[in-house]
């Protein structure tokens, strides 16, 4: 077992005995896993998993395919396995079987009807806060998984600069940093980018559009290490940036760093978003905060890409000491396009800690 | 996450192969007294949506809804700034954007008597209480067993498509090894899934055995382990929607185009000379998830045999895409 695992279970451990939990049922798939992989340690690769984890440490963890079964004996040697045909169906028996205990089950938007619909469940509290509270706080050993991954994170963009080459295809680049990352064993990451100009409204999969001079490329780039994501959001230009772009950039630094400024322990995420988009309703580009052209102004990282909490004006989300998350103003501007700017922080007690490298400021690449 | 090329070739994969898969479901849910249908997907659950619409998602989970006359409709909890990119790359009609899934799909199935869902069981609990809570008089039915019986046999553009994908993966896998020897799973990694993602594959994932008398399971490695003696590697490729698996034994005799001259003997339970009792894994796309093991493919699929055979008393692990022809499982290339 992982040092960093072995502190969770003893986190998880801690927290059931406070909220008089006999064990927790976490569900997770290969898009999301950060409940499934904070209790097990497992993340599914192509499927999904189930586990029940007991308040004495005893983990039972549900999987489909044989083929899962024997990479769980290995990366799992402390959990009991159990390959079953129909995951819902061996879970609600086992359920069954565990009487009046008191079961707390996570995530309950992603937790299968076939679980949450049954009589088996029907005494199942819901533990999605309980474990949302864990995987806020990072531990130190957490967090120095968080910048690994941001440092892995720096370097894959400098390859992504380099690929960024007239002629190129978006998902050419792509291929050139997930070869980078593989080579570096670095399994996953969750990236998307845009190239273009004035049209461009957001950031998508790579396509077969080939980029061209003068294009604002954007990406966010966000690889994991031990589970762990870091993310990092730049733009560049192909080329000299225009006076239009400098300008239009720099309304996005100013904004990361209005949001940045207030960042510490006890801050609600509410207040940095309006800090960030404080700095857009100077400029009269308030109208480009709203959900027309953005999603969120940053949010969590962590077991996940896009944990809790999204940095927006109405999420009270209070930050405390050892969360992670990315303040990132990204939208469209009028003048050139879409922009993006960000990376990966920690928030301290008296503030914060970034753990990119790379500068903050519109980047660009020789033609 | 999915992140590699997502596009949609009408040429590879025509509109009119897709809005015949539609009608194809459609009969069935007619025959069914299905009102509607409801496919879920997520990127890994994209296969159902996927065969009807093309459509692959990145992130994120949405709700494709069957009418029983009409284009198909896609509920997807993504911003709409990204519905113009599922529009490009997808073959259906209206593309609603919300963030309350249930709720929404309820009201736009308002006034349905009976509706199917693929895997019902397997609905997210966040969507699966809104819309019951929204509907009423209603009767959610699973369709799991009358896709499964329309889903195959596959027709000549999902076996053309999916054998570009086994050729893609052959070749990167063969290419991996030209004047090239590995010491580390991370640099044999990327040595595959570089290449295929240049060339468009829409994923890659290469798990290994690395070490494989210590070891037969296969894992996809988080950081870099060294090679084994002897050690195993499986390529799962995906290609506009088409998963396939290649996998192989090495630092050792290559045995595997000796076994898959076999294969049809294996499968069949035949002894081969020199082979032990072979355990034989098949998989087939049998709903929303890419690859489900079967206990046999149904007729006229296109599958993966995964092997795990005794030759000489070493295990050797081998993977091959397959199409059962007939009755007859044979390679797929």
């Amino acid at each position: 077992m992982t040092p960093v695992h072995q502190e969770r279970r003893r986190r998880l451990m801690a927290a059931m005995g406070e909220a008089g939990c006999d064990a927790v049922l976490v569900y997770g798939n290969a898009w999301q896993c950060d409940y499934l992989r904070y209790v097990t340690d497992f993340p599914p690769v192509e499927g999904e998993a189930l586990a029940l984890f007991f308040a004495d440490g005893e983990t039972r963890l549900f999987v489909e395919s044989a083929a899962d079964a024997a990479r769980a004996r290995v990366e799992t040697p402390y959990a009991d396995i159990v390959q079953c045909e129909d995951l819902t169906e061996t879970v609600c028996s086992e359920l069954g079987r565990l009487g009046n205990r008191t079961i707390a089950s996570a995530p309950a938007t992603l937790m299968p009807f076939g679980i949450t619909g049954s009589d088996a469940a029907k005494e199942i509290k819901d533990g999605t806060s309980l474990i949302d509270g864990l995987l806020l706080v990072k531990s130190p050993v957490e967090i120095e998984a968080v910048r690994r991954a941001a440092v892995i994170a720096d370097e894959g963009y400098k390859i992504f600069m380099e690929a960024c080459q007239v002629g190129r295809a978006e998902y050419e680049l792509v291929a050139e940093i997930e070869t980078f990352f593989r080579e570096a064993g670095c399994p996953e990451n969750f990236m998307i980018l845009g190239s273009g100009g004035v049209e461009v409204r957001g950031m998508h999969p790579p396509g077969e559009r080939r980029i061209q001079a003068g294009d604002l490329v954007t990406t966010e780039l966000t690889p994991a290490v031990d589970g762990y994501y870091a993310q990092v959001c730049r733009t560049l230009v192909v080329g000299e940036p225009s006076k239009a772009q400098l300008d239009a950039f720099d309304v996005y630094i100013e904004a990361v760093e209005a949001g940045s400024a207030i960042l510490k322990a006890g801050v609600r995420a509410s207040e940095i978003a309006k800090a960030e988009n404080d700095v857009f309703r100077k400029y009269d580009l308030g109208v480009y905060c709203t959900s027309e052209y953005t999603r969120v102004r940053g949010h969590g990282v962590g077991l996940f890409v896009d944990n809790p909490p999204h940095i927006l004006e109405d999420v009270d989300t209070v930050l405390p000491a050892g969360a992670t998350l990315i303040v990132h103003p990204n939208t469209y501007h009028p003048d050139v396009g879409y922009m993006v700017l960000g990376e990966a922080t920690a928030v301290t007690e008296d503030g914060y800690e970034t753990f990119s490298t790379l500068p903050r400021e519109l980047l660009s690449v020789a033609i | 996450m999915r992140r590699g090329l997502l596009s949609w070739d009408e040429a590879e994969v025509p509109a009119a192969v897709l809005d015949a898969r539609v009608e194809q479901l459609r009969a069935a849910m007619a025959e069914a007294g299905l009102d509607a249908m409801l496919l879920y997907n997520n990127f890994p659950r994209p296969a159902a949506v996927s065969w009807l619409t093309h459509f692959i998602p990145y992130w994120s989970q949405g709700v494709l809804v069957l009418p029983a006359s009409g284009a198909p409709e896609y509920f997807v909890s993504l911003s709409k700034r990204v519905a113009g990119w599922i529009d490009e790359t997808s073959h259906m009609g209206e593309i609603v954007s919300t963030p309350r899934l249930g709720a929404d799909l309820a009201k736009r199935l308002e006034g349905s008597k009976r509706i199917g869902v693929l895997e019902l069981n397997k609905l997210p609990g966040g969507i699966a209480h809104p819309l019951l809570s929204g509907l009423s008089g209603v009767e959610l039915v699973d369709a799991t067993d009358m896709y499964r019986a329309v889903r195959h046999p596959a027709d000549a553009t999902e076996i053309a498509v999916s054998r570009k994908a086994a050729t893609l993966a052959r070749d990167c896998l063969n290419g991996a090894f030209e004047n090239a020897a590995y010491a580390q799973t991370g640099p044999l990694t990327a040595a595959i899934e570089g290449p295929a993602r240049l060339a468009g594959a829409e994923e890659v994932i290469v798990e290994f055995a690395a070490d494989l008398d210590q070891n037969a399971a296969l894992r996809r490695i988080d950081g870099n382990l060294d090679l084994g003696a002897r050690y195993a590697l499986r390529v799962s490729l995906a290609y506009k929607g088409h998963w396939i698996r290649i996998g192989r034994t090495d630092g050792t005799e290559r045995l595997d185009d000796w076994i898959a001259s076999s294969l049809t003997a294996i499968l069949d339970g035949d002894t081969v000379p020199g082979l032990g009792a072979p355990d034989v894994t098949l998989e087939a796309c049998m709903g929303s998830a890419p690859l489900t093991e079967v206990q046999a493919l149904p007729n006229g699929a296109v599958g993966v045999a995964n092997l795990t055979l005794s030759v000489g008393g070493q295990t050797h692990l081998v993977s091959i895409p397959v199409l059962n022809e007939d009755g007859t499982v044979a390679l797929l290339i």
